[in-house]
């Protein structure tokens, strides 16, 4: 009847079945009330124009005037540095950490990363506006420290840890006959990690570096601390502009907004945007992954 | 040996890097720390706080904190774990497992507060469970189910399917390879992922300032309908009150305690772990 | 229609991956109580023949069996089947040994402990006899709960064969069991196959055609994705009726002389 689930006649006597049909319907469930809601609440603001609204940089709840172009365009700009920043010390370090280190370092090692990937946002946060806005804006002598510049680097710090250590299980998992394999054939560690066992663990990072961009993508209260909040797309690529992010954006306005009216429908037709945005990742990545599976 | 050569250099320079963000990490630590030690003591951790924070201690946000990340983490693992064997064990189409990633991760990168404000109008107005640390569990149990979801299943994923002919050439049902096979395999990842959403629970803010967080004057929860007092509202109100001095301190001193909480879960899954990993070794 | 309860036979069938045919036509009654030898070039069809008679290949995506399989007078790939009673009856052992990370003696053991959780008292019993019957006592004896991650590959080829045996199948499939072996241990299997076989079914591929002539009873000869020759061992060795049947047996012969 389902032609995608594995054929068995007992299946509905097994107890794992159903309870796992249940979880993932669970998910689903979930996800599709909460994205219709999401759609279904911004349809006023689609009305008046998709494109208006993607590209408008004005954004007046008096007027009853909103346009989501600032904070997409932040959103990309902070999320890109956030990964451009964390991927390769997550890569190496889950490199060396899984490859070249003695199991017991592996160990501290992992130890160090877990908690900080646990450290909360609001930590990062504060750490963000005490010390690194000041430093931001010494060192390139800005008026204000609070920038997109700052905060793409926060992003980047607090979503290294997590891409790290999932980095590092999804490479520690490839069986030791492929890196015994290559071995054998006389290429040196390193390259029969690039040669033998990345390709292997390739699911596993990309699945790890998703989820640390969907961290950044979503962080709300380190970013609000660091990153300016004017709605503006600064001329040029100007990274040291103040600016606004979708997460920034909904976390300052959306109290006041809740529950209805015009101000409420255009946040979270910016929520709509991110949802839509990453699910378009997403399907990119699984798209890259199963063109090299073939 | 040239090309032995590059392979150092490149050895070297990864090395670096790794080092480099290694310190990174392990600076943003030692600042908490230096930042947050001064406000600890016994008193602090021990006692219930008085004037909106500014003084006295941590007593029942940390109470709070761990409640609500304990019911999260209880409510959302076995779904997630579900959910994984749901497409490891059962699908076999690579389209329906590629379209539950995507699901997955954009729950994933839904602003917390979207899910705050969004689990306030489903639970606390439409379902009028109100303020209380049950609806704050729920959304976080949301929250953090696909972060626990795709480290479970990119471990399952990880085991080869070889294991999972001979239980299959034996005769076991899934429920039995998944239990004898599968978890006791891939239960690291498991771990990892259960860890990585506590800890994505501790930390939470935003989802549960309007759901299930109260703020100072509150002690434990008499009832399912209480909300609590947490560390993380705690650290953000008094962050935001940041003309006083002392507020400041405390405002470090909670982030410390939230950080020490999460360091000890991650120290208790390391000590399961290695022993594990050695009884393998022996 | 109803087949007698021995009953191990492909009638028409074909066999695809992705819509590509690996086998076809293959239409073949298998005795019972005998050794049955798949021979074949590498490539040819040999595991996935084998791995369509217990349905091992549910899991992927893309693999079609079109025609009748019908193993124990059940037609295996209709619907209604209980695939975990039918692979329970059909032990296979793999062309490359695969062991869990666990003691020897859970090796053993996994697959009985699992049918037969309430006869905990036995499982020591259990767990000597089918090492005994696999040839791998004497060299385990002394390490039952070291890992069995440590034994020599050939080690392992038997332990998974006890730990196959230790579920009592009534058919026996065995893709290149000696394929890692050394002569004295394959010989020992060998001696177990004879022993296995007054009351088992046993079909078995293989390369090594010294070893089919020593203890097969039939022989399939798979060749361009179908059953090109089959017979009585026998007569296949003295007669081979096909041109392409013997170039294969020659180029064996030479090469193993
Ligand atoms: N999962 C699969 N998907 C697609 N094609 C497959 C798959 N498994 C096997 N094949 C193809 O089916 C054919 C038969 O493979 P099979 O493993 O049965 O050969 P074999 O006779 O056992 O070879 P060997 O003696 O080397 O073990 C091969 O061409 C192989 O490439
Ligand atoms: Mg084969």
């Amino acid at each position: 009847m389902f032609p995608f689930i594995v054929p068995d006649r007992r299946r509905n006597a097994d107890p794992l079945f159903w309870s796992t049909v249940f979880s993932a319907g669970l998910v689903l469930a979930t996800a599709v009330i909460f994205s219709s809601y999401l759609f279904w609440e911004s349809l006023p603001v689609w009305d008046q124009g998709l494109w208006a609204f993607l590209t408008s940089v004005e954004w007046d709840p008096g007027e009853d005037v909103y346009g989501a172009g600032a904070m997409i365009y932040g959103s990309l700009i902070v999320t890109s540095l956030a990964l451009l920043f964390a991927l390769p010390f997550a890569l190496c370090g889950a490199i060396t950490a899984s490859e070249f280190l003695s199991p017991r370092a592996r160990l501290v090692f992992k130890g160090a990363m877990e908690t900080m990937a646990g450290a909360p946002g609001v930590v990062y946060g504060l750490l963000g506006a005490a010390m690194l806005s000041l430093w931001v804006k010494d060192f390139f002598g800005l008026i204000d420290g609070s920038t997109l510049f700052t905060a793409g680097i926060l992003l980047g710090i607090m979503i290294l840890p997590t891409i790290m250590t999932l980095a590092e299980d999804a490479i520690h998992s490839v069986p030791g006959e492929y890196r015994d394999t290559a071995l054998s054939l006389g290429l040196t560690p390193l390259q029969a990690f690039f040669k033998a066992v990345a390709p292997r663990a390739l699911p596993g990072i990309i699945g790890a570096v998703l989820l640390g961009l969907g961290r950044a993508l979503g962080e709300t209260i380190a970013v609000m601390l660091v990153i300016g909040g004017l709605d503006i797309i600064p001329m040029g690529l100007d990274l040291f502009s103040p600016g606004q992010n979708i997460p920034s954006k909904l976390g300052r306005e959306a109290a006041e907004a809740i529950g209805s009216g015009m101000h409420w429908n255009a946040l979270i037709a910016l929520g709509a945007i991110l949802f839509t945005g990453t699910m378009m990742l997403t399907a990119a990545g699984s798209w890259l992954l199963r063109r090299r599976a073939v | 040996m040239n090309k032995r050569m590059l392979d150092r250099g490149l050895l070297g320079i990864i090395y670096l890097i790794a080092l480099v963000g290694m310190i990174m990490m392990l600076a943003v630590l030692w600042e908490v720390v230096r930042r947050g030690w001064p406000a600890l003591s016994l008193e602090f951790l021990l006692q219930p706080s008085s004037n909106f924070g500014a003084e006295g201690g941590l007593l029942y946000q940390t109470l709070g904190t761990i409640i609500l990340m304990a019911a999260a983490v209880l409510i959302g693992f076995p779904i997630a774990v579900g959910s994984a064997l749901f497409q490891t064990e059962y699908v076999r189409s690579e389209g329906v497992r590629a379209f539950f990633r995507a699901i997955i991760f954009s729950l994933n990168a839904v602003p917390t507060i979207l899910f705050g404000l969004a689990g306030y109008l489903f639970f606390g107005v439409y379902l009028e469970t109100g303020v209380s640390w049950l609806t704050g569990a729920l959304i976080l149990a949301i929250m953090i189910l696909p972060t626990i979801q795709a480290s479970i299943q990119s471990s399952i994923e990880c085991l080869p399917e070889k294991y999972r002919e001979v239980g299959m050439s034996l005769g076991m049902t899934p429920w039995a390879l998944a239990r004898r096979i599968v978890l006791p395999q891939c239960w690291h990842g498991a771990i990892t992922g259960a860890l990585l959403g506590l800890a994505r629970a501790a930390g939470e803010t935003a989802a549960i300032m309007f759901t299930a967080a109260a703020f100072s004057g509150a002690t434990w929860p008499r009832s399912f309908a209480d909300p609590v007092p947490t560390l993380q509202t705690h650290i953000l109100v008094l962050a935001q009150d940041s003309a006083d001095a002392t507020s400041l301190t405390h405002a470090w001193g909670a982030a410390l305690v939230l950080l020490a909480i999460v360091f000890f879960l991650i120290l208790t899954s390391l000590v399961i772990r290695s022993r594990f990993s050695m009884e393998a070794q022996r | 229609m109803k087949k007698s309860e021995e009953n191990l036979e492909f009638i028409n069938v074909e066999i695809t991956y992705n819509g590509k045919p690996v086998l076809t036509g293959l239409s073949y009654n298998f005795s019972k109580s005998a050794v049955t030898c798949i021979l074949g070039s590498s490539g040819s069809g040999k595991t996935t023949l084998l791995r369509s008679l217990s349905r091992l290949n549910d899991r992927i995506r893309g693999f079609k069996v079109r025609g009748e399989v019908w193993v124990a007078g059940e037609e295996i790939y209709y619907n209604g089947v209980d695939v975990y009673h039918l692979r329970r009856k059909i032990g296979m052992i793999f062309q490359s040994p695969c062991i869990f990370p666990t003691s020897v003696y859970e090796n053993v053991i996994f697959g009985f402990k699992y049918h037969h959780p309430e006869r905990k008292k036995e499982f020591p019993q259990i767990a000597e006899r089918y090492l005994k019957e696999a040839y791998l006592w004497d060299e385990v004896k002394d390490r039952l709960q070291k890992p069995a991650q440590n034994l020599s590959q050939g080690q392992k080829q038997r332990l998974s064969i006890a730990r196959a045996l230790a579920v009592e199948p009534e058919i026996l499939l065995m893709d290149e069991p000696t394929a890692s072996l050394d002569p004295v241990s394959s010989d020992a299997i060998e001696n177990l196959i004879f022993s296995l076989k007054e009351k088992r079914t046993i079909i078995m591929a293989t390369h090594n055609i010294a070893q089919t002539r020593r203890i097969a009873d039939d022989i399939l000869f798979l060749y361009d994705g179908t059953i090109w020759e089959q017979g009585k061992a026998t007569e296949f060795f003295e007669r081979p009726q096909k041109e392409e049947t013997r170039i294969f047996l020659e180029g064996g012969s030479s090469s193993s002389s």
